[in-house]
């Protein structure tokens, strides 16, 4: 078992996508170097306690890791032994850009809310795994789109630049999803789809996070062929087209 | 009154509502902000005309009885409802609102007005303009719609007036091109039908650099649909501050300045010292608010708010050539065979179905904003359906058939088949 500190500074707030990755990370001996945990006030927990807990089994199958989502908040002493909470009234106030120029000669890795605005990219480097092939697969739903388009669940790890799913990239992989199988009669598509997005989405993510911790000597090394290419980006997919997907890749087409 | 259509008359968006009034119902849009009257046939005491209503004389009643009963005067000819411009009262108000506006808004935003053309439109009684012409020595011009008001402007105060009705004549049929340096628009822009005609008209009268100043633009709140349910004669269009500065804009303005102000007179809880008044207003008002709709932009309020504006004409031989894209031109030029530029520009619109759920007519060039308050017409966005379909399904493009079938949701026939087309598809790669 590896036991490595990665170079980064995660820039945390609680949510699934933070969970999963410490938790992957901390099975696969991997830790921050330091954590940056921004708690809004009166900020309430996101963690859905007692949630279908069959789904969220079936849903986690694929993966040789089980975490537990039954808390309130997460404790962050568990995944490092620096880590530095930041009080802020909203997303991103000046309390947070202070600390993040604090650290600006470091790279942050970014598990926090919405679009990082350009003051803070302006003096620091974030990087950020969105579910789908860049720059193909941007925008909102990736890992659905992904599925209908490419037949495969992919993720890319990158460097944030201001556009949406936008920037040069670090790593790139992809997985067939053969084994899932749910009773589509059990819970609504709605169920289905927030499952997927809290219980397996991040997997996808904290997967190709460690597989490029693995296979890359350099992690900051953005792979050579990068050129600035649009891409495509895709947004909320409708409801309909969601249940096929659904069907087709985690329902009975596989039973 | 005919069936009120869904779609707003202004930007042809249908994220529009009714909301009901004593004689009058409203529709408002959330798209553009702008609210339109429709004056009821009916309404509970319209068949009590004034001989019905002799009984309702006494003193407690009376006000209350002219405004709940049908008044037949309006019928006749409503520009006489304006014949109380040449009361006493209203000449000193008239006044004021000259002290007022001369410090509110010339010198708020330094516009010099000595020895300039100035036309003041619906100017009443001509007070008003007849303090800027002695202070400032202009060249003035009134024209209004109340003839009594005219006359009295004319020959007591010597002003140059002009018969004018907003539903009948054009500017231009007055006035020279290039003539004004100012022009007034005040307390009247609710009373112009096509705002558009209007503006071109009246920008054609007006000298390039020249001033167009809409004073007192009433906007639609809940307060004035309610504080004005019992006039007989009421405000046509109530325009969103957006929908005037985008319109200006579209005909080579820009805006200088813009304010927010309140009359308290007109404050709907002054409605509450007749008793029943108070009782109906609070119904409607009770209706109203049960419409989630009312909650959005400024609607809630309960004060009759409005604005002031100023724009500068550009100068015409300095206007930039920005282009646009016309939504419109590019449906009617689509065909199946899609080459690449087209494909970007759906690919493009696709965005404005998914994430702002509204086209609209123009677009600045790169499509990254748009020009208009105005939504795509339904029959082109029918095209556009079928458009992005047939293209989804000849290069099975999963995000044009995606937004296909959102914008699908106004047509049942093409939405079913979409539908189909998806529940049949095999999408395993």
């Amino acid at each position: 078992m590896l036991n490595k500190v990665l170079p980064f500074i995660l820039l945390a707030s609680d949510n699934y996508a933070t969970l999963t990755y410490l938790e992957y990370l901390k099975k696969e001996g991997f830790y921050f170097k330091k954590i940056i945990y921004v708690n809004k006030s009166n900020q309430v927990s996101i963690f859905k306690k007692n949630e279908n807990k069959d789904l969220v089994n079936r849903l986690q199958d694929n993966f040789s890791l089980r975490i537990n989502y039954d808390i309130d908040f997460i404790d962050y002493s568990e995944y490092s032994s620096d880590i530095e909470t930041v009080k802020v009234n909203s997303d991103y106030d000046d309390n947070l850009l202070k600390v993040v120029k604090k650290y600006s000669s470091e790279v942050f890795f970014f598990s926090y809310r919405g679009r990082v605005p350009r003051p803070f990219l302006d003096v620091a480097r974030f990087i950020h795994i969105h579910p789908g092939i860049m720059p193909n697969i941007r925008g909102s739903d990736g890992l659905f789109w992904s599925l209908l388009e490419r037949g495969k669940a992919g993720a890319t790890m990158f460097f944030l630049d201001e556009g949406i799913d936008d920037g040069e990239i670090i790593f790139q992989s992809e997985y067939l999803i053969n084994d899932i199988q749910i009773d589509l009669n059990k819970y609504t598509t709605s169920e289905i789809y927030r499952g997927i997005l809290n219980y397996f989405d991040p997997y996808i993510r904290a997967k190709v996070f460690v597989e490029a911790i693995k296979q890359k000597n350099d992690l900051l090394q953005t792979l050579n062929s990068y050129e600035k290419v649009e891409g495509r980006q895709f947004f909320t997919m409708h409801t309909l087209l969601l249940e096929k997907v659904i069907k087709t890749y985690f329902g009975e087409i596989n039973e | 009154m005919n069936q009120i259509e869904q779609n707003c008359s202004y930007c042809n968006s249908f994220s529009t509502t009714k909301i009901d009034s004593y004689k009058f119902i409203w529709k408002i849009c959330s798209n553009c902000g702008c609210a339109e009257s429709y004056k009821k046939e009916s309404y509970p005491l319209d068949f009590m005309k004034y001989p019905l209503s002799k009984y309702l004389e006494k003193k407690s009643w009376k006000q209350t009885r002219d405004r709940l009963l049908k008044n037949d005067v309006v019928d006749e000819d409503n520009s006489k409802i304006y014949d109380y411009f040449t009361n006493e009262n209203h000449i000193k108000l008239s006044k004021e609102d000259a002290l007022e506006f001369n410090q509110n808004v010339l010198e708020k935003y330094s516009i010099d007005i000595n020895n300039k053309k100035i036309l003041d439109i619906s100017g009443g009684n001509g007070h008003f303009i007849k303090y800027f012409q002695d202070k400032y020595n202009c060249d003035c011009t009134l024209t209004e719609y109340n003839k009594n008001a005219l006359e009295y402007a004319s020959s007591t105060l010597n002003i140059k007036t002009q018969y004018y009705d907003f539903t009948k004549h054009k500017f231009t049929d007055f006035f020279d091109n290039n003539q004004f340096d100012v022009i007034f628009i005040r307390a009247s822009i609710m009373f112009m039908d096509d705002l558009s005609t209007v503006l071109e008209d009246l920008s054609t009268v007006l000298k390039d650099d020249g001033i167009i100043i809409i004073n007192y633009s009433v906007t639609p709140t809940l307060g004035t649909i309610l504080r004005t349910q019992f006039d007989e004669y009421n405000y046509k269009h109530l325009y969103s501050k957006t929908f005037i500065v985008e319109t200006l804009e579209r005909y080579g303005f820009n805006s200088i300045g813009l304010s927010r102000n309140y009359d308290f007179s007109m404050y709907i809880n002054s409605l509450d010292s007749f008793p029943m008044e108070r009782i109906i207003t609070r119904w409607y008002e009770l209706k109203a608010l049960k419409n989630k709709f009312i909650y959005q932009n400024e609607f809630t309020a309960r004060d009759r708010r409005r604005y002031d504006m100023v724009f500068r004409k550009k100068d015409s031989s300095k206007i930039n050539n920005t282009k646009y894209f016309n939504t419109i031109n590019f449906i009617d030029s689509l065909s199946d065979s899609l080459n690449e530029d087209f494909f970007m520009i759906l690919d493009r619109l696709c965005k404005k179905i998914d994430v702002v759920n509204e086209i609209y007519i123009e677009y600045l060039e790169d499509l990254s904003k748009r020009t208009t308050l105005n939504t795509l017409p339904l029959e082109y966005k029918l095209k556009l359906v079928r458009m992005l379909f047939t293209l989804g399904k000849k290069h099975e493009d999963w995000k044009f058939i995606n937004s296909a079938l959102k914008l699908s949701a106004f047509f049942p026939k093409e939405k079913k088949e979409i539908e189909k087309y998806i529940k049949d598809k095999n999408i395993v790669k």
